[in-house]
């Protein structure tokens, strides 16, 4: 073989890498800093019961981490396929935590992904939390000096009829509150979806197994995965996150599915003649109760977990913490302000609501940005993981 | 079938009741019976659309008296509409006939008529 030959060989079989030195800082900084003491003896690959046979993880996530190979990282579905179980950090012989990084790693996916770049980045410093507060009470104060200056609350409020309304509420109408929250919901969709594009085509470019499934036969298996939870049973270490997390996720739809039918009362042919608030028996009311309690309940259950276990639950960063304690403040002023009004607590119950608005503001304005994108990612990596029969021994 | 199975498909048929429970409303709702209205004498559209007034009445006689009361603008309530609520008579004759019957249907109770005749 001759030298020109050769070198065509190696062009041919060889790929070049290029080793993104700031994606190792970033992991490192970000609740992956034991990375570099993993020494790729695969035990954590071993005992991993989520991942696949042929091309396990977290062994490789580890390398390609400590080499910087953003682009293997950001297309790899086992950084999703991964629920955390901590099963290769409780056995790690290096204490190099596998775990932690590949939570690390999925936040730099979301990060990556994530459209206005800077201000994803910006979002997720705890400095952003607070100028996102103050963005999401201006957001609303100027919704809402908008609607007092073009006469549109007046006219709100002849056509609700005659009937008590509390100062409060001339100020900050439904219509204000629809106008502002319903812009910031469509915000996080149109993020999350281009996220979501860029990702599955990734994931499509860079799988190296043929699918096997269609797209919807696949994405119906994902949702009857995520529905049941069945991944969160085959962990071993942290088995019990599968309680808290269904209360959370379940707790929050059943709220969401309340605000939606609450947010469509003036147009909704099935409330016709509901009168708001709502009575304490109402079945709306009711299981929005029921759902507030499961959200407190399942969030302080995944604080404590955090708290008392910190080896099973793996290390809290930052974001982990934002994104429960946004939760949990949600849950609770909205239990406050449902206290206060049952009270008749008047200026206290307005305060209380306004810091759940703020709160809800701030939640729905870091949405695509934070460790909540997992709903859309998760999903997709799980869908090309049963479309591809990934995963499965 | 294992205990969080069964816990979920609890919460998801509570999740799914109070929604039933406005479609059965819905369905079991019977439908509102009209009362009867005096026709109009005059045969003359009313300052605003039919629909707009069925729908608005009280929030444009409310507006109205904050025109008229606090900016002192009355170029509204002249010619025809000169004796303001009072005017709606020409039209609608027994306030009984007309005003009354919707409002005592769908318990509605005024403060218009305390201090104006009609």
């Amino acid at each position: 073989m001759s030298a020109s030959e050769q070198a065509a060989e190696i062009a041919r079989t060889h790929e070049r890498l290029a080793p993104d030195r700031e994606l190792l800082h970033r992991v490192l900084a970000s609740g992956g800093e034991d990375l570099r003491k993993c020494m790729q003896c695969a035990t954590c690959s071993a005992v991993c019961e989520l991942t696949d046979a042929r091309q396990p993880s977290p062994r490789k996530e580890m390398l390609w981490a400590q080499w910087g190979l953003t682009d293997r990282l950001m297309a790899d579905p086992d950084l999703w396929l991964c629920h955390q179980c901590n099963d290769c950090t409780s056995r790690c012989p290096r204490r190099a935590r596998p775990g932690d990084v590949m939570a690390a790693l999925r936040r730099e996916c979301v990060l990556h992904y994530a459209t206005p770049r800077a201000f994803a980045g910006w979002v997720n410093r705890p400095v952003g939390l607070f100028w996102m507060a103050l963005i999401t009470a201006a957001l609303i104060a100027t919704a809402a000096g908008l609607w007092q200056a073009f006469g549109l609350s007046t006219t709100e409020l002849s056509l609700t009829g005659p009937r008590t309304v509390f100062p409060f509420w001339t100020r900050l109408p439904h219509g204000v509150l629809c106008v502002v929250f319903i812009s910031l919901f469509l915000f996080d969709l149109v993020v999350l979806a281009m996220g979501a594009r860029r990702f599955w085509r990734n994931l499509g470019a860079s799988s190296l197994q043929p699918n096997l499934h269609q797209p919807v036969a696949s994405l119906r298996a994902t949702f009857r995965r995520i529905l049941w939870h069945d991944d969160f049973g085959r962990c071993t270490t942290s088995r019990r996150r599968r309680i808290p997390h269904l209360l959370v996720i379940y707790g929050m739809l059943a709220l969401w599915l309340t605000s939606v039918w609450v947010v469509t009362a003036r147009w909704n042919p099935l409330l016709e003649g509901l009168v708001y608030p709502l009575g304490f028996w109402n079945p709306w009311k009711l299981m929005a109760n029921l759902a507030g309690m499961a959200v407190t309940v399942g969030l302080a259950w995944m604080l404590a977990e955090r708290w008392k276990r910190p080896d099973m639950s793996g290390s809290t960063t930052y974001s982990d913490l934002a994104m429960l304690a946004s939760l949990l403040l949600i849950a609770l002023t909205g239990l406050a302000t449902e206290m206060l009004h049952i009270l008749r607590m008047e200026p206290l119950r307005f305060a209380a609501y306004s810091v759940h608005l703020i709160a809800i503001g701030m939640l729905l304005c870091m949405l695509p940005y934070s460790k909540l994108a997992h709903v859309v990612y998760r999903t997709l990596a799980l869908a090309h993981a049963e479309r591809t029969g990934r995963g499965q021994p | 079938m294992s205990s969080p199975r069964r816990a979920i498909v609890v919460s998801l048929v509570l999740m799914a009741v109070p929604l039933l429970y406005a479609v059965i409303t819905f369905a079991a709702r019977p439908a509102a019976e009209r009362p009867w209205l005096e026709p109009p004498t005059a045969n003359t559209t009313c300052v605003l659309p039919k629909d707009r007034m069925r729908y608005d009445h009280m929030g444009y006689l409310k507006r109205l008296r904050d025109r008229v009361m606090r900016e002192g603008r009355r170029e509204q309530v002249t010619g025809n509409h000169a004796q303001g609520i009072a005017s709606c008579r020409n039209c609608h004759a027994h306030r009984e006939l007309f005003c009354d019957r919707c409002h005592e249907r769908a318990s509605v109770r005024l403060d218009c008529f305390g201090c104006h005749t009609y």
